[in-house]
């Protein structure tokens, strides 16, 4: 028979852990009495002792939970970036507006003064318009 | 294994209710506390069984919030603790792991090292002196020759043709016994 690397004791313990394991209500409480042991006595003892453990397991529980929102925000704030404010960009020396409005009341050119000429005689030229109509007001 | 999937594990609420039902009921906590001592007594740490418990119920308190080790499905809640209580009785003999208190880990290693030889002896030691309390009982030194060569439940009852009730009272035999002698290897030791 193959054996393990269990050891004797490995192997003793086990068996009896589970003979434990599977003694009756009645078998325990005769057991106890034979030890002479308060089983009622332990059972308040150890309800004690759960109250305070949970207390205790709580605290531990909120003590992490605010360790891990202040990392949280420690790792927030590192992911937030400060950017240089823009400034604004310089238009190039050749660069002219294609209309008057652009030209903020600066001198008019040439041109400009050509093109404003040629708007206002296609305004006032009548043979431009169409005839009206009958009826028409 | 994939870890920690939802299936594989009982949720906190129900880890939570299993556990107020537990300790709801005596009965149940004195079993409990009687398979912490068969773990205290199997570390030779016997007195250490009501620690052993509530540290037991305390370490899976906080891992079943933390998530780092959490009741399975599948296995009986006392099991389980019973599994956890186990290894927490077993954890004093290892010397030189001990945060905090194991400073010279060479020192350790060699303290490791004897006691691991010195396991083995006390062993055989162990296994004549404990075979010696059962005198008269063959049924309870035949149990235990098959045991240390590792022979499992069902091989035994067929070997010795046991039902079950013979080689359940064979065993509370064995269990009664020992819990009486937790003070073996103090005895091998000669300080007993």
């Amino acid at each position: 028979m193959a054996k393990d690397k269990k050891t004797f004791q490995d192997r003793l313990a086990e068996e009896i852990d589970e003979a434990i394991s599977n003694m009756s209500d009645e078998e325990i409480r005769k057991e106890a009495e034979e030890a002479d042991d308060d089983i009622a006595a332990f059972g308040n003892h150890m309800r004690v002792w759960l109250e305070t453990a949970k207390d205790e397991v709580a605290e531990i529980a909120i003590k992490e939970a605010k360790a891990a929102a202040e990392k949280g925000r420690a790792v927030r704030s590192q992911n937030v970036i400060t950017m240089a404010p823009g400034k604004p960009r310089t238009r190039p020396d050749i660069f002219m507006p294609d209309t008057v409005a652009a030209r903020h009341g600066k001198k008019l050119s040439e041109r400009d003064r050509k093109g404003i000429e040629k708007d206002l005689d296609d305004l006032f030229d009548d043979d431009a318009w169409p005839d009206k109509k009958d009826g028409d007001e | 294994m994939a870890k920690d999937t939802p299936e594989e594990f009982h949720s906190l609420k129900e880890f939570n209710d299993e556990l107020d039902r537990l300790f709801r009921d005596d009965v149940a906590l004195r079993n409990l506390l009687q398979r912490s001592r068969n773990w205290c007594i199997r570390n030779n740490r016997a007195g250490d069984e009501e620690d052993v418990l509530q540290e037991a119920v305390m370490r899976v308190m906080k891992s079943e919030i933390t998530g780092t080790r959490k009741w399975p499905k599948g296995v009986v809640f006392v099991d389980f603790l019973s599994g956890v209580m186990r290894s927490i009785a077993s954890e004093r003999p290892k010397i030189g792991f001990r945060k905090n208190t194991d400073k010279d880990l060479d020192a350790a290693k060699d303290i490791a090292s004897s006691c691991s030889q010195e396991g083995q002896l006390f062993e055989k030691e162990f296994m004549a002196h404990f075979m010696a309390l059962f005198e008269g009982d063959d049924d309870a030194q035949l149990y235990l020759l098959a045991l240390e060569e590792g022979q499992s439940k069902a091989d035994i009852m067929m070997g010795f043709d046991w039902n079950e009730t013979e080689y359940n009272t064979v065993v509370q035999r064995v269990k009664r016994t020992r819990n009486a002698h937790p003070e073996m290897k103090e005895m091998l030791d000669g300080e007993g």
